[in-house]
């Protein structure tokens, strides 16, 4: 029999990050049962995603400056939302080590490499 | 690692070639020169903090250099905050080849490598795996290469370590920390979901496999489909997708996040989709992606199918005869599009093949 592949510490995960790739993570996380907070701008209030997700937060306007990129906007969603990890996806915050490690010092897990090798 | 003067000195410590370049970020344009002999031109001048082919600028001879640094320098500083340069040797009939990695902080095991030389302005269009450019003594020295750099960072997650592939040497770029974008062709040829992997290793859990599970079968390759308009110079097309099929079948893979009637905001990437084909080996797969090219219509803004089909009726293309000038130089030609002119000053003396 096929051991089953299930997560322990993660158990809700935030997802910063919008398009495929998101949905793509999506979809990954609901297969080993974790739920999904994703995070949006005002632009994407219809997307793919947000239908996808367990949950939703609209954190700012389109430009991504304001929204995507917004690490305080996202780390206060992270704990109003009790997560226990991050997923950055690709582009945006994805190699940015400030956020990786403020993420770390927020007690959370995020989804990459710590936050001193991708510095 | 993110850091790319500090992540090639890493490659040199552990034995992985780089480009010939500085060995760190240089102190002044004084330097820079003396440094220029040594590296030779054509070379290129590159931000410390830069990365996703941003920040880059090509000098072909010394009388150019001093005006050239002075420029990227007060861009790098206004796109990354932060003016720090280094230089590398321009290779223009290279490939790009980058290896999977996955780590768990104790043991790294490689996915095997992507070939990723179809780029048009630094952004990959096309992407396949394994590279038909590399026999098993060449795919083995590349995958090992990558898993000695990062084991020497304990690496924890999964990565990317990308080189530049010219007439049998391989020399390390820099590597990327996240999931890319390419990463279907990977799975497809391995059988391997990254993105679970990732959340296993994130969660914790110690790496679920050794080397040898992990197979290479068959060949992927990957088409990025943009809301670009080829016949007006690639210009971002956003609005409202109207109708949507998306093609399936055996070996097809669609990842995307169209429906009908969705919105494309003009804020933020151009990527609509990414088809991905297996099959059993490269020139099946080449014929199985026109069959789902076919299959694939999204109507209400404009995209890049058109110039995936032409590229995969393409003589050089099929038989993997192309380097990272390849595109830009082909899409000059190429009636589909009304791109400009290559801008690149070195585009005339590369050739169509590699």
């Amino acid at each position: 029999m096929t051991q089953p592949i299930a997560l322990q510490r993660i158990r809700r995960l935030l997802v910063a990050n919008r398009g495929e790739i998101a949905v793509r993570i999506i979809r990954a996380a609901r297969e080993m049962g974790a739920q999904t907070v994703l995070v949006h701008s005002s632009a994407d209030r219809n997307s793919l995603a947000c239908q996808m997700a367990d949950r939703t937060v609209e954190i700012g306007p389109p430009p991504a400056a304001k929204s995507y990129l917004d690490i305080p906007a996202i780390l206060a969603t992270a704990r109003n939302q009790e997560v226990d990890a991050v997923h950055p996806g690709y582009g945006f915050l994805a190699e940015n080590a400030d956020f990786a490690r403020q993420v770390e010092a927020a007690g959370l897990i995020f989804v990459g490499p710590t936050a001193d090798t991708s510095r | 690692m993110g850091d790319k003067a500090r992540a090639r000195a890493m490659a040199q410590a552990v034995g992985v070639a780089t480009v010939p370049g500085s060995a760190g970020a240089l102190a002044d344009v004084v330097q820079a020169m003396g440094m220029a002999k040594e590296i030779g031109y054509p070379l290129m001048i590159k931000a410390v903090a830069g990365g996703g082919g941003r920040g880059i600028r090509v000098v072909e001879h010394a009388e150019a250099l001093h005006a050239a640094f002075a420029a990227a320098q007060r861009e790098a500083l206004a796109a990354f905050g932060d003016g720090h340069l280094y230089l590398e040797r321009f290779m223009p009939q290279a490939r790009h080849l980058e290896v999977q990695i996955l780590g768990d902080g104790q043991r790294v095991i490689h996915c095997y490598e992507r070939e990723c030389s179809l780029q048009r302005r630094r952004q990959k269009i096309m992407e396949e795996a394994p590279s038909p450019a590399l026999d098993d003594a060449q795919r083995h020295r590349l995958c090992q290469a990558a898993v000695r750099l990062a084991q020497s960072v304990a690496y924890r997650g999964a990565g990317t370590v990308e080189f530049l592939f010219d007439q049998d040497e391989f020399h390390f770029i820099e590597m990327n920390t996240r999931i890319q974008v390419e990463h279907p062709v990977t799975e497809m040829v391995t059988g391997l979901d990254l993105v679970r992997e990732m959340l296993l290793i994130a969660d914790g859990q110690p790496l679920r496999w050794q080397q040898q599970d992990i197979r290479l079968r068959g060949a992927a390759i990957e088409c990025r489909i943009n809301a670009e308009d080829p016949q007006r110079n690639f210009l971002p097309t956003p609005g409202s997708i109207e109708q949507l099929q998306l093609p399936g079948g055996p070996g097809v893979r669609v990842d995307s996040m169209l429906y009908p009637g969705c919105v494309i905001p003009p804020y933020y990437d151009s990527m609509l989709a990414k088809l991905t084909v297996w099959d059993e080996d490269r020139k099946r797969a080449l014929s199985r992606m026109r069959r789902a090219l076919d299959e694939l219509h999204i109507s209400g803004v404009a995209h890049t199918k058109s110039l995936h089909q032409a590229l995969l009726a393409d003589t050089d293309v099929c038989a993997a005869r192309y380097h990272t000038r390849f595109l830009e130089h082909w899409l000059a030609h190429w009636p589909g599009s009304t791109a400009d002119t290559v801008a690149d000053p070195l585009a005339r003396d590369t050739g169509r093949t590699a």
